[in-house]
């Protein structure tokens, strides 16, 4: 493993361009991004795709980052998802299907399946309950609205939401030990 | 304001988790930066959610890295932050002095021309001529203003105390846009209009601070605004987000938020 350097110290140096901090930052964090990436697409040679769009969009984009609205990772992540929703939809409107209603018939089913083989090698958010971590689920990898996976999972949004909260909260709990 | 209770109305995780309208991102940020307590738990969540998402990390393949890498060029390192608008801005500046050189390679040979006349020609001619070189002259001044702008403007981009922030237009006027520059340290603003509607007679656009969740005045925006820079004045205190109406002129002590042009959060 490379040695840890300071958020703070990584996006200075990733905003003067410098080569060595965009390898630092492939070799520690790809493997997540790509992590949501294959949630949404479902495809690894597609996926790879996409995470190459998104990273050089993080590469060319890096100067529109922000610290103080949050952190590098949430930015990032969420350029990510972006890139495969958009190519999501793109890919599913060669079938001229209403984009809206697609996406939520395509994944419908996927989404009350999460793929295990997928989830954490360590066992820990096993501890987590399946009703919430099916809502996180959704929601941070599979770029549904908080609405949305309300309505899919057919409960009211405030539940939805307080759970999306609990579950938070057992992570970082969770997390803790 | 009630922060305990704004924290667990699950917003902030909505916000990590992306699920928010433009409108409550842009309140979460901005009440983060007022709150130190909801930067704490905004900042506790995205970490969460981090160490999630490394759980369920998912391997490229070993050749992404090298064929994503080749797509990238580090010959030049950029300078600090805002590099499309610097690059802009460098843009014109290269151009201004490109098209600088020959104007006053046009002055001489207008000189020349003038000199040549006024031995061989008669005086109507000379007058004409000499009407060309001062119309050559006074274009050569705007051109020199312009760059000189551009000059003072990248030199607030270069100022590593001043923080340049875009507002940007409402639904009233998406394409209007205003830069600052903030010097936090020594409370200094200046303020530079890229796009915004001439003010209608007896109008004028006033510059207000959200200062603790209230407008604060921040002085009154030059009638004829274009191509300069204006300084403002900068209120104590907490600013959370900058944002011009439209007021009579002189200004009003409260904005009118129907006539907001432009908004920035800090």
């Amino acid at each position: 493993m490379t040695t840890q350097i300071s958020e703070e110290e990584l996006v200075r140096s990733l905003k003067q361009n410098s080569q060595k901090a965009y390898e630092y930052l492939y070799d520690n964090y790809s493997g997540s991004l790509m992590g949501v990436i294959v949630k949404i697409i479902k495809d690894t040679e597609k996926s790879e795709d996409i995470l190459q769009d998104a990273f050089l969009k993080i590469w060319r984009k890096i100067g529109d980052y922000d610290s103080s609205k949050g952190r590098l990772f949430t930015w990032m992540v969420n350029i990510a998802r972006n890139t495969a929703i958009d190519q999501f939809r793109k890919d599913k409107n060669i079938w001229l299907e209403d984009i809206d209603e697609s996406i939520g018939a395509v994944d419908r089913k996927a989404s009350f399946q999460p793929e295990m083989s997928l989830f954490d090698i360590k066992g820990l958010t096993d501890k987590l309950k399946t009703d919430r971590k099916v809502l996180i689920d959704m929601v941070y990898f599979q770029g549904y609205t908080q609405e949305e996976a309300a309505d899919i999972l057919q409960i009211p949004l405030g539940t939805a939401k307080s759970r999306i909260r609990t579950a938070l909260q057992d992570l970082k709990t969770i997390f803790k030990i | 304001m009630n922060t305990s209770e704004y924290i667990a109305s699950g917003i902030l995780e909505a916000y990590v988790l992306s699920s928010v309208t433009p409108q409550e991102k842009q309140e979460v940020e901005c009440l983060s930066k007022i709150y130190p307590e909801i930067k704490t738990e905004l900042t506790a969540i995205e970490e969460t959610m981090e160490t999630y998402a490394k759980m369920h990390e998912v391997k490229p393949s070993a050749q992404l890295k090298s064929k994503i890498f080749a797509q990238m060029n580090f010959d030049q390192e950029v300078k600090e932050s805002n590099s499309l608008l610097e690059s802009k801005i460098e843009e014109e500046v290269i151009e201004r002095e490109v098209k600088v050189i020959p104007m006053w390679s046009k002055v001489a040979v207008a000189a020349s021309v003038v000199f040549g006349l006024l031995f061989g020609w008669t005086y109507q001619n000379s007058q004409k001529m000499s009407n060309e070189l001062a119309e050559t002259k006074s274009k050569m001044g705007e051109e020199a203003s312009k760059k000189a702008l551009t000059e003072s403007v990248l030199a607030l981009y270069k100022d590593n105390k001043s923080v340049p922030m875009e507002l940007k237009g409402v639904e009233k006027s998406p394409d209007s846009k205003v830069m600052v520059f903030w010097n936090k340290e020594a409370e200094e603003m200046k303020l530079m209009v890229e796009n915004l509607p001439a003010a209608p007679k007896g109008k004028q656009y006033q510059l207000w601070g959200i200062v603790d969740g209230k407008p604060v005045d921040m002085g009154m925006i030059d009638l004829s605004f274009e191509n300069k820079i204006l300084a403002m004045k900068v209120p104590k205190g907490n600013i959370a987000a900058f944002a011009i109406t439209l007021e009579k002129q002189g200004g009003s002590p409260t904005p009118t938020l129907e006539e907001m042009y432009v908004i920035g959060n800090v």
